[in-house]
């Protein structure tokens, strides 16, 4: 690290934590624990329905089907858009058998993005699997992880997503402590909640699709 | 901005006053945004005045704490392998980004919305540095290209409508005049798309920062922050102190409100939350990960009874959208980075009282903005507080005060104002008879020191019979 860096780090940090030491105390302030605020969120007690009407809301297009009716039902939402390159990651094999998915290029996103950029890049689009849905925002929990990179989730102009129906969880919170449980020594580098399509609403607050993520997303719940 | 390129706020008001296509863009605008608030609150919580005092209670958690977070954050963070740098003030965060863009051999990065950027003139900074600080957001891209300040801190590019953006694109990207917004998109998608192939550096702000998780939470819904956060090799977030917050359930809590708040989208599309640089395996993701911790003097707002209160913002930017000013003057007007509400109080606590004090004067005292605040901020008994310490007055005051210089009038004006209006007594002869001042106001008003400020840009109103009989029989006024 550059002795620049260090000495000017070195010197503010002794500083702020000096003045945040004399920060106003408020005297009648008494710390509560933060509990889950899904308490707030109006929901019923069907969660699974919950989910598909908020991802619904969320302009996520929501399918239902068997786990042997997956590759058919990728294959139907692929022919619609016309479109042809596809990359996944490489732990999909177990859930969806790769060679019945029709495109014209089939990239197993399993080297570092510098090998394959360009491609990366420019590719239509990815099947991912979620790692579980969220009934109370109708948002999927995707975790990075060596097999399934972050990309996939992003660069692609169509995403689909897989998503076990008994992986629905509550909340937000229940799902970070989903991911913290099965990561107790070190979380996923990137833990996200994705809301569909990405979009924007900066022109006159006329919201439109398809900025620099996906422009649409399926999920497939099986 | 300096003090010497602003133009008198009198002046700045009446040019803003006039432009009726900003005015009409904002209003549209604003009117959108409280409505699509006001149906989300209603159509999916659960007593949001109970979500609104959690919220609060949790940044308060955290603020009262926040030493504590800080140190945390730090080991956590560098356990995850995260390299947490401290910034004292604006200069020092600016020159650590710097020194990380010289290091690196990099000339060009590619930036998520970030206000704390703006905040610290990051952009100004490294270009006089010969670097090349691209803004990816799309209203932020907008009006950079047209070297514009953000009107507004969530939707900056608010101002301009389509016709207005298609000339930019046209003029400053060389791109054919599109006046689809799809199109309008489509062209900043693709100017964008191939920078973010290449990139190198990324910078992005910080919403919340987790300090039990060394982690950090990052929204937005174009995809560009995660752009930003992904493809370069190295990333570098700014995190201003008063971000840190303890948990997961703080942050998710914030998350509750925040859009809610801010556009009336009940959850962004990309909820982005970054524990490290690429590891275990990871085929993607930056090799480095950043943090900047930056004081910018939050730390004496910290130390004050009742302007540490505004550190808990979350830069919703609902103040702003609920706010009788705003709507008429627009972001612009304020001639500095935060403006609304929240502006009034933040900026002339971070950047000094003799900076930015002027700005006061922009609020009626009308209480809107507190009441939509969902972290619960006091703001307009804070601009009230802010405005006796601009008039000299008041214990403890604001940073930067001692440099003001003040007129005895303004002064005199401020104590008997406060005077009549402690007073019941003083205070109901006053309304009353307010017609009587009225016609001696009206006739010498061109005479009076402060009141000819005032008249040199506004008629003073006419009033008819007594004020207090009117204030008593507005629905809605409970008047003793
Ligand atoms: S002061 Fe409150 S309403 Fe205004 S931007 Fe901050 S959090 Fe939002």
């Amino acid at each position: 690290m550059s002795n620049v860096i260090e000495e000017i780090s070195k010197r503010s940090r002794e500083a702020i934590l000096n003045k945040v030491a004399g920060g106003y105390k408020e005297s009648d302030f008494c710390r509560k624990e933060t509990q889950n605020p899904v308490v707030h969120i109006k929901t019923t007690d069907n969660p699974l329905n919950d989910m598909i009407t908020r991802m619904t809301e969320n302009k996520y297009i929501v399918e239902q089907c068997s786990k042997d009716q997956l590759e058919e039902t990728i294959n139907k939402i692929v022919a619609s858009y016309q479109l042809n390159s596809m990359m996944y990651p490489s732990d999909i094999d177990g859930v969806i058998d790769i060679n019945k998915i029709q495109a014209s290029s089939k990239l197993c996103f399993d080297k570092p993005i510098e090998d394959i950029r360009h491609e990366v890049f420019h590719t239509d689009f990815s099947i991912i699997q979620a790692r579980a849905g969220v009934a109370s925002h109708g948002v999927c929990l995707v975790t990075s992880s060596d097999k399934q990179p972050r990309m996939l989730s992003l660069a692609p102009t169509l995403c689909i997503m897989l998503l076990k129906k008994e992986d629905v969880v509550p909340s937000l919170v229940d799902a970070l402590h989903l991911v913290k449980k099965e990561h107790p020594d070190c979380l996923p580098t990137n833990i996200l909640f994705i809301a569909g399509p990405s979009r924007t609403s900066d022109i006159e607050l006329v919201t439109v699709f398809g900025v620099h993520g996906s422009q649409k997303v399926h999920v497939i719940i099986y | 901005m300096s003090n010497s390129a602003k133009m008198p706020h009198e002046q700045i008001v009446k040019i803003k006053l006039n432009d009726k296509q900003m005015r009409e863009n904002l209003r549209t605008a604003m009117h959108t945004l409280q409505k699509n608030r006001l149906n989300l609150v209603e159509n999916k919580f659960n007593d949001w005045q109970g979500l609104r005092q959690r919220a609060k209670q949790a940044k308060n958690n955290a603020i009262q704490s926040l030493g504590e977070r800080l140190v945390e954050f730090e080991k956590n963070a560098t356990k995850n392998g995260i390299k947490v740098h401290w910034a004292d003030t604006d200069v020092d965060a600016c020159n650590i980004i710097y020194e990380l863009i010289k290091k690196n051999n990099v000339t060009k990065i590619l930036k998520g919305k970030s206000m704390a950027s703006e905040e610290i003139g990051l952009n100004h900074f490294l270009q006089e540095k010969g670097v090349e600080a691209i803004e990816s957001d799309l209203g932020e891209l907008i009006i950079q290209l047209n070297h514009e300040p953000p009107v507004h801190i969530v939707v900056p590019a608010i101002h301009k409508n389509r016709y207005e953006v298609a000339q930019i694109f046209k003029d400053k990207l060389n791109a054919p005049y599109e006046e689809e917004i799809e199109k309008l998109n489509s062209i900043a998608r693709t100017h964008l798309r191939d920078q973010f192939e290449g990139l190198k550096m990324g910078l992005s702000g910080v919403n919340f920062a987790m300090s039990k998780e060394g982690a950090f939470w990052l929204i937005e819904n174009e995809g560009n922050g995660r752009m930003c956060t992904t493809a370069p090799d190295i990333h570098v977030a700014l995190c201003g102190i008063e971000k840190v917050l303890e948990t997961f359930e703080d942050a998710a809590t914030m998350v509750h409100l925040l859009t809610p708040s801010a556009t009336g989208q009940f959850i962004p599309t990309y909820n982005n939350i970054i524990s490290g640089p690429r590891k275990n395996g990871d085929k993607d993701g930056p090799k480095e990960v950043h943090v900047v911790l930056f004081n910018h003097n939050r730390t004496n707002m910290l130390a004050h009874e009742d302007y540490h209160e505004a550190l808990r913002c979350i830069r919703c930017g609902s103040c702003m959208n609920f706010c009788p000013v705003y709507d008429k003057i627009g972001g612009h007007a304020y001639q500095t980075i935060y403006p609304g509400p929240i502006g009034e109080v933040i900026s002339p606590n971070l950047f000094g009282m003799d900076q930015n004090s002027d700005i006061l004067s922009f609020c009626s005292l009308c209480g809107r903005c507190s009441e939509v605040c969902p972290v619960k901020i006091p703001l307009a008994s804070l601009i009230r507080k802010l405005r006796a310490n601009k008039v000299g007055q008041g214990e403890n005051k604001a940073f930067g005060s001692d440099k003001l210089e003040h007129s005895k009038t303004e002064q005199i004006a401020f104590k008997l104002f406060v005077k009549a209006a402690t007073s019941g007594g003083i205070w109901r002869f006053n309304i009353s008879s307010a017609h009587t001042f009225n016609f001696v106001l009206k006739t010498f008003s061109h005479q009076l020191p402060v009141i000819k400020n005032w008249t040199k840009y506004k008629e003073l109103p006419d009033i008819k019979g007594t004020l207090y009989d009117k204030l008593k029989n507005m629905e809605g006024v409970s008047y003793e």
